[in-house]
């Protein structure tokens, strides 16, 4: 635990003296005109102050119970939401989003939880049809057609 | 305006059919969120907020402030029946609320919750009307050193009164700040930290930073973890609390809605606090303490008080000032904005029909919630029973359309898709999300003011200590940024965390 905290006071401290490195290249100004720089260098310097400080806390804190993180967590699970969610974004336009909100149902459905195939299919159907009607019908949010653009026409 | 003319012409605005069927849309929503664990209000009003694009402003704020207090409404029912809070600022209600249920008590339980929101919050709705109008006359004489003073206490207090380290979130608060300014500078218009992507020139645009923080790291947190939900299986008999029941509530929900209203108000202040501290008062005062935590009825009726009159106290300062206490308040700020309505001293003179047809609208949703939530507890029982595996593919899909739908912009759903990853690995490592948001919203507004003031007093300090106002709540903030070093006040407020 103690570890971790000065592991992420570090990562802190390296961050906030890049956002600092940043306000300056932006230029600070003077306090009677303050330029872009300004506000961000100075949250650059409290970011590595209070890395400091939480380094410094990491010596000093009760030692707690080590937290359960990672392990016995399925978190794979999350890494491949977050790849599908990844392509459904750079396919969306292409696909069009009737087509990849579909086939992105069905591998939420299907594909991460045990499912029967029957059911997902019938869900993820279900799901576009009244989202179509109700956000793209109903409400009028304008989503791309994609490969469907023909039938939408 | 006076008080009567405002009055008429709020029930002119919010008896518009139109309004009433957004009214009861915003509440059946809220009420459902509420009753599913998954999806909290900032997530929900995020997700809902491009929808309400199309409405009128009027209307647009009477669905979403529906929204926020119907999930106040339905958190209960699962913190009750369940042992899981739908709604953050429910939890407090698991306590009791559970062990009432467990004893053949949940009718009164549910009951009781219900009627202590409904009367907490026309409470609320009568402080606001006599409350903002006058806040708002006195918020004619404010400059910006006066509200970069109260946008720093609402920034300190949101770190003091959180649960976690207050180093992690005074980190979270700058970096809040930090990304606030992504995009072109206010006055300059000089494009900072945005890497040449022409797309960040107008800044992040926090419907999906929310989304991400609090929809998508949720749904990555639950997917990981075995849900058990245990439903208590019971017959829900009688819902109308007995005269004992009413006997022993009634002081409970007086004070709840009295300290809900004010924890509202105060910048950083929250629904979940408020909650926390109705329940610390009731067992601290209490002549049975050792029934808290065993079925007291005190325990569900103080808090569900407080948490429904904190969201109307929320409002006050959204109003008023044009400061969002909260995250669900920053999200009303920029649906406001995009409505071309702005928050603020003026809001009342200028917009008498948008005030007093909100104030009407809610005094008619808290009537509907009482109607929907007690006949139809069956009905939200049956729909806690769904599987999560069926629920969070359809929050993914809302966050999904939310996230588009803001500027129709694939952009905006990768930059919610990184923030889900942010939002989950700051719930891993114990950051909250809370400090973060506000920070991020305050932040470009705090800029202006700070900026704005050293332009009038020539570059000087001295105007935040000639001001008395922007004094005053500069020296509170830094009370509460030194209170933590005090051992007995940080073992008070570690204790208050756990």
């Amino acid at each position: 635990m103690r570890k971790t905290d000065r592991i992420q006071s570090l990562i802190w401290g390296l961050f906030g003296l890049y956002i600092a490195f940043e306000g300056v290249q932006l230029k600070l100004g003077t306090p009677r005109a303050p330029k872009p720089g300004f506000l961000i260098f100075w949250m650059g310097i409290i970011i590595m102050i209070l890395s400091a400080a939480f380094f410094l806390q990491s010596f000093s804190a009760v030692q707690e119970e080590k937290k359960i993180r990672w392990k016995g967590r399925q978190w794979s699970k999350g890494i491949k939401l977050m790849l599908a969610l990844f392509l459904y974004a750079a396919v969306f336009h292409w696909l069009g989003f009737i087509l990849s909100t579909f086939f992105l149902l069905l591998f939420l459905f299907k594909g991460l939880e045990p499912q029967r195939w029957g059911i997902a299919l019938l869900l993820s159907a279900v799901t576009i049809i009244i989202c179509y009607l109700v956000f793209s019908v109903f409400l009028e949010l304008q989503f791309p057609p994609g490969l469907l653009r023909p039938i939408f026409a | 305006m006076d008080f009567l003319s405002g009055l008429q012409m709020g029930v002119a605005t919010a008896l518009q059919p139109m309004n009433l069927a957004y009214c009861f849309i915003g509440v059946l929503i809220g009420t459902l969120i509420g009753v599913l664990p998954g999806i909290g209000t900032s997530g929900a009003v995020a997700i809902l907020m491009p929808a309400t694009f199309t409405m009128p402003s009027v209307s647009a704020i009477i669905m979403l402030a529906g929204i926020y207090y119907g999930a106040m409404y339905g958190g209960s029912t699962t913190s009750i029946l369940v042992n899981i809070p739908g709604e953050a600022a429910s939890v407090v209600t698991c306590f009791d609320g559970y062990q009432m249920a467990r004893q053949g008590r949940a009718g009164p339980a549910l009951g009781i919750a219900a009627f202590g929101s409904f009367i907490a919050g026309y409470f609320g709705i009568a402080m606001i009307s006599i409350l903002a109008p006058s806040l708002a006359r006195i918020a004619f004489d404010f400059g910006p050193p006066e509200f970069f003073g109260l946008m720093v206490l609402g920034l300190t207090l949101s770190t003091f009164l959180g649960s976690g380290s207050m180093i992690k979130a005074l980190l979270m608060v700058a970096l809040g700040i930090v990304f606030g300014c992504v995009g072109s500078d206010p006055i300059s218009g000089t494009p900072r930290l945005t890497y040449g992507v022409k797309a960040l020139l107008d800044g992040l645009d926090m419907v999906p930073v929310v989304m991400g923080l609090f929809g998508i790291s949720e749904v990555l947190i639950n997917l990981e973890q075995q849900e058990k939900r245990d439903i208590y299986e019971t017959k829900i008999r009688g819902l109308l609390p007995n005269r004992e029941d009413w006997r022993k509530s009634i002081k409970p929900i007086a004070r709840g809605s009295a300290i809900g209203f004010f924890v509202g108000i105060i910048p950083g202040g929250t629904a979940v606090i408020s909650s926390f501290v109705s329940y610390a008062i009731e067992k601290r005062i209490s002549r049975h303490p050792e029934e808290f935590g065993h079925g007291a009825i005190e325990g569900v009726a103080g808090p569900e008080a407080a948490n429904n009159a904190a969201t109307f106290g929320s409002m006050v300062p959204l109003l008023t000032l044009g400061i969002p206490s909260n995250v669900v308040m920053a999200l009303f700020l920029a649906a406001l904005m995009i409505h071309g309505t702005t928050p603020g001293p003026l809001l009342i003179q200028n917009h008498p029909e948008f005030f007093w047809g909100v104030m009407i609208s809610m005094i008619v949703g808290n009537l509907m919630l009482l109607v929907l939530n007690l006949p139809l507890i069956g009905i939200w029982v049956k729909i806690l029973k769904v599987p999560y595996k069926i629920l969070f593919p359809l929050i993914i899909l809302f966050c999904l359309i939310g996230a588009y739908s803001v500027n129709l912009r694939v952009i905006d759903v990768a930059v919610m898709l990184i923030f889900g990853i942010f939002g989950y690995l700051m719930k891993k490592y114990e950051y909250e999300g809370g400090p973060f948001i506000l920070a991020f919203i305050l932040g470009p507004l705090l800029e202006t003011a700070l900026r704005q003031s050293l332009i009038i007093s020539q570059g000087g300090l001295g105007i935040f200590v000639t001001r008395p106002l922007a004094l005053t709540s500069l020296l509170i903030a830094l009370l509460f940024l030194l209170f933590p070093l005090i051992p007995s006040i940080r073992t008070k407020r570690e204790k208050f965390a756990e």
